[in-house]
């Protein structure tokens, strides 16, 4: 192969129009507007190793099926099958629950306004909740 | 015809009565026929109204079940998207969220060359356990674990444990306070796996830390008190255990002739000495996610009785223990080491040192997870507490194997091992096993 401007323009191109489809989609982890906590807990929180806020609220973390990879890649950093394992293994060694899962923003944010220390995430920015972070 | 006029007068009399008749009789079946329709129209918008009604319903129950399926749908598309090998996980996990019930399984085939144990039981298929655990939703900061087993023993008959009884109160992520029967909380193994074989990777346990009816020479369950928390220190966290129970004894001790088995005094304390234990260790994060490292200290005193049950004397167990356990997913590794440093109290006192531990390494490449395990005993059989116990000899063991994940709930394992028993018997054989482990 002569390697020339043009090939050269030609596989950046390719590379270009491959990272694009890497982009990451916002997620939004958000709770009850009654809800304490920092964005630095929000690992600990779902991996069951805080259960409640400074003012000693129970927390409710719930998953959101619609958003979940996004989560996993981007906020846990965990692959979601060791997430599973995971809990698996956490449920079974203290009786911690695994956190519930909703189907997809509208009911994840429905069911966020109305339980007090719940957490959830969403990929549209949402109204009515408190946005811990946007990442 | 000639009509005279009484006989015409009779006739119009006749006709006039017919005409008069026939016009109330068409009157009177026009009102019925009115009456008749408008009870029909009556009816008719009653039947609407039912129609409406049931029309109604059945729209309310196809929603929901339209919501139940869509929520089971969006689970399997959240299953499928993380690229799990098989089977709707996550739905299964939204209906064992609703039953609050869980547990394992596992069956398999072992061939031993151990020419200690009659070939009956060391040669052939194998039913493992059927263990089920219930973790109920209480409210509030009530907590509660419930596990039952099933199982065979060496003579055939099937054995019904209540494993653990926990009933807990969570002050905060600090303290939760725990009563009941529980896993002693020493090292990572025992309470890490214990009877979950489908999340442990190996198909069988250490040696030295199995249960006390299988060969294990430590007290793995406890009756009593249990605090346990944590803290996040610097990116980590902190932990710790600490609990008080009932102890052990050893029923029927080897040196009377007896079975030499430790029993967990699930029912009272024995000799009125509780067991006391702290477990401290620290979860790292960020570039050593994945990591824990610990350290662990026991402390009781143990008598042992002859197949009478006569009191014939009491040991000191004292253990000094660490461990590190890793997993990241890919790589999973588990150190523990135990030291003892137990005193005879009746007959020839004095304190001996014994130790043991084990290294177990596996790697996950795609569904298939390789692993070997080194472990070793050096139990001084002078000291009572070992020398009591059938299982209390010195040994050392290697096993190589490998996992392979049917899907996140089953596996199929296959290890083979070499065992050496160093000291009461001189002997040493090998063994394969096989094991098919669900999880639910």
């Amino acid at each position: 192969m002569i390697i020339n401007r043009r090939n050269i323009i030609f596989i950046l191109a390719i590379m270009i129009s491959l990272a694009g489809t890497h982009v990451f989609a916002d997620i939004y982890v958000i709770s009850h507007v009654d809800v304490e906590v920092s964005a630095e807990d929000i690992k600990d929180i779902y991996l069951g190793r805080k259960e409640y806020a400074k003012d000693q609220q129970h927390l409710i973390p719930v998953q959101n099926a619609a958003a979940r990879k996004e989560f996993m890649s981007q906020v846990l950093r965990m692959k979601s099958k060791r997430y599973r394992i995971y809990w698996a293994k956490k449920s079974f060694q203290d009786g911690t629950m695994t956190p519930q899962m909703k189907m997809n923003d509208k009911e994840t944010i429905q069911y966020i306004m109305h339980t007090p220390g719940a957490i959830g995430y969403t990929k549209t920015k949402p109204e009515g909740v408190k946005i811990i972070k946007k990442y | 015809m000639k009509l005279n006029v009484r006989g015409g007068v009779q006739v119009y009399t006749i006709c006039l009565a017919l005409l008069v008749s026939c016009i109330f009789t068409v009157q009177a079946s026009a009102v019925t026929d009115a009456e008749r329709i408008r009870d029909l129209e009556r009816r008719l918008e009653q039947s609407l109204k039912v129609i409406e009604s049931l029309s109604s319903r059945v729209q309310q129950i196809e929603g929901k079940v339209g919501t139940v399926e869509t929520r089971v749908q969006a689970a399997e598309v959240a299953v499928q998207d993380a690229g799990a090998p098989s089977g709707p996980s996550q739905a299964d996990s939204i209906l064992s969220q609703l039953t609050q019930l869980h547990g394992f399984a596992d069956v398999g085939y072992v061939y031993s060359g151990d020419r200690a144990t009659p070939a009956d039981q060391s040669r052939g298929f194998t039913l493992g356990s059927f263990d089920i655990y219930l973790t109920p939703k209480l409210g509030g900061n009530t907590k509660a674990l419930i596990e039952l087993i099933f199982e065979y023993d060496a003579a055939g008959d099937i054995v019904l444990d209540l494993e653990r009884l926990q009933l807990g109160y969570a002050f905060n992520d600090l303290l939760t306070l725990w009563a009941g029967r529980f896993h002693t909380p020493f090292g990572y193994w025992n309470t890490g796996f214990h009877h979950g074989l489908q999340i442990q990777t190996s198909a069988i346990r250490p040696v030295f830390v199995d249960f006390e009816d299988a060969g294990g020479i430590l007290p793995v369950h406890g009756n009593g008190l249990w605090a346990a928390g944590g803290e996040k220190i610097g990116s980590g966290r902190a932990t710790y255990d600490l609990y008080l129970t009932n102890g052990s004894r050893i029923k029927g001790v080897t040196t009377a002739g007896g079975d030499g088995e430790l029993n967990a005094n699930n029912v009272s304390n024995d000799n009125g000495n509780y067991h006391v234990g702290v477990n401290a260790g620290y979860e790292f994060a960020d570039a050593l996610d994945g990591l824990k490292l610990g350290a662990h200290w026991y402390r009781g005193k143990v008598n042992g009785y002859d197949p009478d049950d006569m009191d014939l004397s009491q040991s000191q167990l004292h253990i000094l223990g660490a461990y590190a356990y890793f997993y990241d997913f890919d790589w999973e590794v588990i150190a523990e080491y135990y030291k003892f440093y137990n005193k005879n109290l009746t007959g020839a006192v004095g304190t001996g040192t014994s130790w043991a531990g084990f290294v177990q390494v596996a790697r996950t490449i795609d569904n298939f997870t390789p692993y070997v395990r080194l472990e070793k005993a050096d139990l001084d059989q002078m000291d009572n507490y070992f020398n009591q116990q059938a299982s209390g000899q010195s040994y050392r063991k290697g096993a190589a194997g490998v996992k392979y994940d049917l899907n996140l709930k089953s596996v199929i394992k296959v290890e083979l091992s070499h065992t050496n028993l160093v000291d009461r018997t001189l002997e040493n054989y090998n063994e394969i096993r096989t094991q098919y482990a669900i999880r639910f």
